[in-house]
């Protein structure tokens, strides 16, 4: 099978889905969610301390999910680690036989389960960025060599979705010249600013460089939309996306419609390489997503 | 921004040359010399730097006793004026004269995803995102291109150190106050 990085090289268009580790020691909880994301999946992307709340480490779960045979991507943010944690954690991860991570920044301490707790943030996204692509090319931070460097698929993130709009265009150059070789976006509810977002990415030639995966998330619920808009900082909701969630008689089937929907008007998109899927706690429906979106994967063999 | 390294000022200067030349500072005709020979010219021979022996990144005994009156100036001026968090490694000129380092997460290279509506703070949702204020401003006092350089990470060694004596003892790069000057040479490929 091919790995995420080839396909990301061939141009096709890649599907990726995220998965959150559980507040506890359970890895058959992470098994058990995986087993949703077989078919069509060609990297699952693992939270690290998703919203600051404690969970179950990135790489830990990342380990599981090679063992079910699945490709990860891990999650590393600034957050809760220096210089010094960062490049550790990233050797053995490379040890490990992890070769993708997401480069983040994270969310505040303040947002989760230990708002006492120190935030770190000794570097920020495009530095941590930085820092990986020096370690794959055989040097660490202070300048001295690894004598086995570490081999990453580097990924960063963008919110199309944030003000102001100039800044996330020119951070989003910063992290490409730094060297993300693919970028994951917000969970798109709102097409119309997105493209918008996106025609001044294609304007600076950014999509060329590095591959575009929008963030596609099914929702169960009018109310958890809602609730995202109130609580997410920086998410755009399409007032007609809530408006379609609350007329609904089945709330679950229209969420699913409006990914599948979601997931086709941007597989015809120019500019965007893949979809990143976010079934926060609803793994369950990936398969069903995937099929209706036609993105089922019948060259995606099991093996 | 030159990071010449200054071969000179790091061989140790004796103790009581370096209390004979800061008297010499201290009179303020000297004071505005070594000043102006700082900022005017990038080959400066580095007097301040002899002066105060910066060896192996640390400042010696005269160093800490000028780099604390200094610190006590640049507290007196920024504090009220920029609400300065003392990192150290000024970036205020970058950053449009708004201190980048207001921000919850430090962040030194734009603003991070959480910005909300509005323009404002992810963390503290009364406050306005500071790095959505820098854009505002630097596009109001067209300093754009000030944002393209990649700030590199941190040096936590220089926090709660006078940025102003880490400029005059080339552990940073001088502030860029005016633009005309900068925009000659190519700002991009400066990192």
């Amino acid at each position: 099978m091919m790995t995420l990085a080839e396909k990301i090289d061939r141009g096709e268009f890649v599907v990726t889905a995220e998965l959150g580790p559980p507040q506890s020691s359970n890895g058959d909880v992470i098994r058990r969610k995986a087993a949703h994301f077989r078919r069509g999946i060609d990297g699952v992307n693992i939270t690290d301390n998703q919203t600051a709340i404690v969970r179950l480490s990135s790489i830990s779960a990342a380990v599981i999910c090679r063992q079910e045979g699945l490709e990860p991507i891990i999650q590393m943010t600034c957050r809760d680690r220096n210089r010094i944690a960062v490049q550790s954690d990233l050797l053995g991860a490379a040890a490990l036989g992890i070769g993708n991570v997401l480069c983040l920044s994270g969310d505040f301490t303040s947002f989760g389960n230990h708002p006492e707790a120190r935030p770190v943030f000794d570097m920020d996204s495009i530095q941590l960025i930085a820092a990986v692509k020096g370690m794959t090319e055989g040097r660490f931070l202070s300048g001295d060599p690894i004598k086995t460097p570490p081999s990453f698929l580097i990924g960063g993130a963008a919110n199309p979705f944030a003000e102001p709009l100039d800044a996330r265009i020119h951070r989003l150059e910063k992290k490409i010249d730094a060297g993300a070789a693919f970028i994951q976006t917000q969970p798109v509810f709102d097409l119309e600013y997105f493209f918008r977002w996106l025609e001044r990415v294609r304007e600076r030639d950014l999509d060329r460089r590095a591959a575009i995966i929008a963030g596609v998330m099914p929702v169960k619920s009018a109310a958890a939309l809602r609730y995202m808009q109130d609580n997410v900082p920086g998410m755009r909701i399409h007032p007609d996306v809530i408006a379609r969630m609350e007329a609904a008689d089945h709330p679950e089937e229209t969420g699913v419609r409006e990914a599948v929907e979601t997931i086709r008007a941007l597989r015809r998109t120019e500019g965007i390489r893949g979809v990143h899927l976010m079934p926060l706690n609803w793994e369950s429906v990936t398969p069903v997503l995937l099929d209706a979106a036609g993105l089922g994967g019948s060259e995606q063999k099991e093996e | 921004m030159q990071k010449a390294g200054h071969e000179k000022g790091k061989t140790p200067v004796p103790d009581g040359i370096i209390l004979q030349r800061l008297s010499l500072l201290l009179t303020w005709k000297n004071f505005i010399f070594f000043y102006t020979l700082r900022v005017e010219s990038d080959v400066t021979p580095g007097l301040l730097v002899s002066l105060v022996t910066v060896d192996k990144g640390r400042p010696g005994r005269a160093g800490r006793i000028i780099s604390r009156i200094l610190l006590f100036g640049e507290d007196l001026i920024k504090k009220p004026l920029f609400r300065c968090q003392q990192c150290g490694e000024c970036i205020l000129s970058h950053t449009a004269f708004i201190c980048s380092q207001r921000c919850p997460k430090r962040l030194r290279n734009g603003p991070c995803g959480g910005t909300r509506d509005g323009g404002r703070c992810e963390v503290f949702p009364e406050r306005t995102c500071v790095w959505y204020a820098i854009y505002r401003r630097s596009r109001l006092l067209r300093r754009g291109v000030l944002l393209d350089a990649v700030e590199p990470m941190h040096n936590w060694r220089l926090e709660k150190s006078s940025a102003w004596f880490n400029v005059f003892t080339r552990r940073i790069g001088p502030p860029v106050l005016f633009l005309r000057k900068q925009n000659d040479d190519d700002t991009r490929g400066k990192n």
